[in-house]
């Protein structure tokens, strides 16, 4: 943050010179006009050498300001020097105007408000203690002209035909004067310095509220673009449920049809009928599983979460699916570590991924082949494992076959009934879990399931 | 009598399209996916190509039908497609029918009425 305020800060202070500077010309400028009308009206009343010289004086300074300002910019000079610089000014300044106010008229001069000027430009340029200073200093450069003129220590200035001298000599006008002077210095100095403190505090909430905004467009416009693949991704699986639905339903009524308009011989109309049935069956399937995977997208909270033991899982599993095993006359083989940690999980989910996956292993390998599944754990969390000696997956099937409804070639060909939904929901499962699954297979040797949950 | 191929990977559809073609006297050849259809094509010269969309990828039907047309021995033969999307939206993820070779398109389930007095039309 301070990275983002030096460099305009230091732009600021560079035109604040300017201002400053600019702002002295206009002085001096003004004050010559006083001198001289105050000289048209009371003619050679006013010490007309010395003020003039004033005001010279304060036009020479003020181009070697100018000339010094010049060089701090183009050293791109510190912020400590700009403050110096300002210091320098504003007690010049006063310096200058305690001499022409002594000049003219010193303690009876009308024009001692003029200090008030510089209090409230030391509010605008310093902060708040600077002000405060700057009040201090011109009352007691005016307390002290007032004093030593009092004293006599210095020459007063009278102003012959404005005001009657004699009152003035009184240590009441002086004192009231002096108490005058000050306290509306203070009074100025706190009032400007608090609203100045104000606009830039307001400045500074400016300046956040536009960078945190900007970041905030950074990141709607990143979420928007995700916004949009989600979408695209969305279309395209309503697209392929919408296919997959109809698919079964159209068959069984084409073939329904077909037997009612007289289409199929006698002979075949079972047949036909099995069909039938068969993909109404297919359609109950598929319709399961995309409910499971609905079911998927709970968030976690409404789901029951229990502390399980994916052994215990695992061994329910086995035996539901052994019988199957051995009809196919399976060498099937279940291998766990022992000490296993619970894991926090729902009891549906682990059973749906195991089933899913041995399942899977079981469909697609030949009898005779074998299918081992094992349970250990490693660093990064428990690992199951489904190996199998099956069909195996190709290598153009290899990146797809997570993808929701797809079925590699050779799957078809083996196993007519499938959702394809199978693998996509082991998917969705682990990745709920904040686990990763992946597949290593050979074509016509084999496939090897891995799965990791972190604990 | 008129031979006609049908490319489709649902064998219910090709079991069906078969026996209601078969019972009016076509004879039907069938192929499951876009590689082995054109080969059909190529060997048996059908007169008439039936062809689903959505085989193994999406738009493998549109694919095959540009193939088709590539060659100019087969760019005659009449190709009738058929889909399961009959849904007008999902027609946004199809690009627009400058290149689309067909001449007809059915959406599943077929009437059988209808398929034949479109292949009739057709041949």
């Amino acid at each position: 943050m301070g990275e983002v305020f030096r460099i305009p800060m230091e732009e600021k202070l560079s035109r604040r010179m300017g201002w400053l500077i600019r702002f002295r010309w206009g002085t001096a400028l003004s004050e010559l006009f006083i001198v001289l009308a105050a000289n048209y009206l009371l003619p050679g009343v006013l010490p007309m050498l010395p003020l003039l010289a004033t005001i010279a004086g304060l036009g020479i300074c003020n181009t070697i300001f100018l000339l010094y300002a010049r060089r701090l910019r183009f050293l791109e000079a510190s912020a400590k020097q700009y403050t110096t610089f300002t210091h320098l000014q504003l007690l010049l300044d006063l310096v200058f105007l305690t001499f022409f106010l002594h000049f003219l008229g010193g303690l009876e001069t009308p024009f001692f408000f003029f200090y008030l000027i510089y209090v409230v430009i030391a509010s605008i340029l310093l902060p708040r203690a600077g002000s405060f200073a700057y009040a201090g200093l011109a009352s007691s450069f005016y307390i002290a002209l007032l004093l030593l003129e009092w004293q006599g220590i210095i020459p007063h200035y009278n102003l012959t035909g404005f005001r009657i001298p004699v009152r003035f000599q009184q240590p009441i006008h002086i004192f009231t004067v002096s108490f005058t002077l000050a306290s509306t210095s203070f009074v100025a100095a706190y009032f400007a310095s608090t609203i100045i403190a104000a606009l830039r505090d307001r400045g500074k909430e400016l300046i956040e509220a536009n960078l945190s905004c900007e970041v905030r467009a950074q990141e709607l416009a990143e979420l928007n673009v995700k916004l949009e693949e989600l979408d695209k991704a969305r279309s395209r699986f309503i697209y392929l449920v919408t296919h997959e639905l109809r698919a079964p339903v159209a068959a069984i009524q084409s073939y329904l049809k077909l037997i009612l308009e007289g289409y199929v011989p006698r002979e075949r109309e079972r047949e036909f009928i099995q069909k039938a049935e068969q993909r109404a069956l297919d359609q109950l399937a598929l319709i399961s599983d995309l409910l499971e995977l609905a079911r998927l997208e709970e968030p976690r909270a409404e789901v029951k979460m229990e502390s399980l033991d994916l052994a215990e899982v695992l061994r329910g599993v086995s035996d539901l699916v052994r019988a199957q095993a051995e009809e196919k006359r399976l060498s099937f083989r279940v291998e766990i570590a022992p000490d296993l940690p619970p894991l926090k999980a729902n009891l549906e989910h682990m059973k749906q991924l195991w089933t899913n996956l041995i399942s899977n292993a079981i469909k697609y390998t030949m009898p005779g082949g074998t299918v081992a599944v094992s349970l250990t754990q490693n660093a990064e969390g428990i690992v199951g494992t489904v190996q199998d000696t099956g069909i195996g997956i190709s290598s153009e099937d290899l990146p797809r076959i997570f993808n929701e409804f797809y079925r590699g070639e050779n799957a078809k060909a083996m196993e007519r009934h499938g959702t394809g939904l199978g693998l996509s929901i082991a998917k969705r499962i682990v990745e709920t879990y904040g686990g990763k699954i992946w597949v290593e297979s050979e074509l016509g040797r084999g496939s090897t399931f891995t799965f990791v949950l972190p604990i | 009598m008129s031979k006609i191929l049908i490319v489709d990977d649902d064998p219910d559809f090709v079991e069906v399209a078969r026996l209601v073609l078969e019972s009016q006297g076509y004879e039907v050849i069938s192929a499951a996916d876009s590689d082995q259809g054109l080969a059909k094509v190529r060997e048996e010269k059908p007169d008439l190509v039936i062809l689903d969309v959505v085989m193994a990828s999406v738009l493998d039907g549109l694919h095959m039908s540009e193939e088709m047309h590539k060659d100019p021995a087969h760019r005659e033969i009449p190709v009738l497609m058929v889909t399961s999307i009959a849904n007008i939206d999902y027609a946004a993820l199809f690009p627009t029918d400058e290149y689309i070779h067909i001449d007809d398109f059915m959406s599943k389930p077929i009437s059988s009425d209808k398929l034949l007095s479109t292949v009739e039309r057709l041949l």
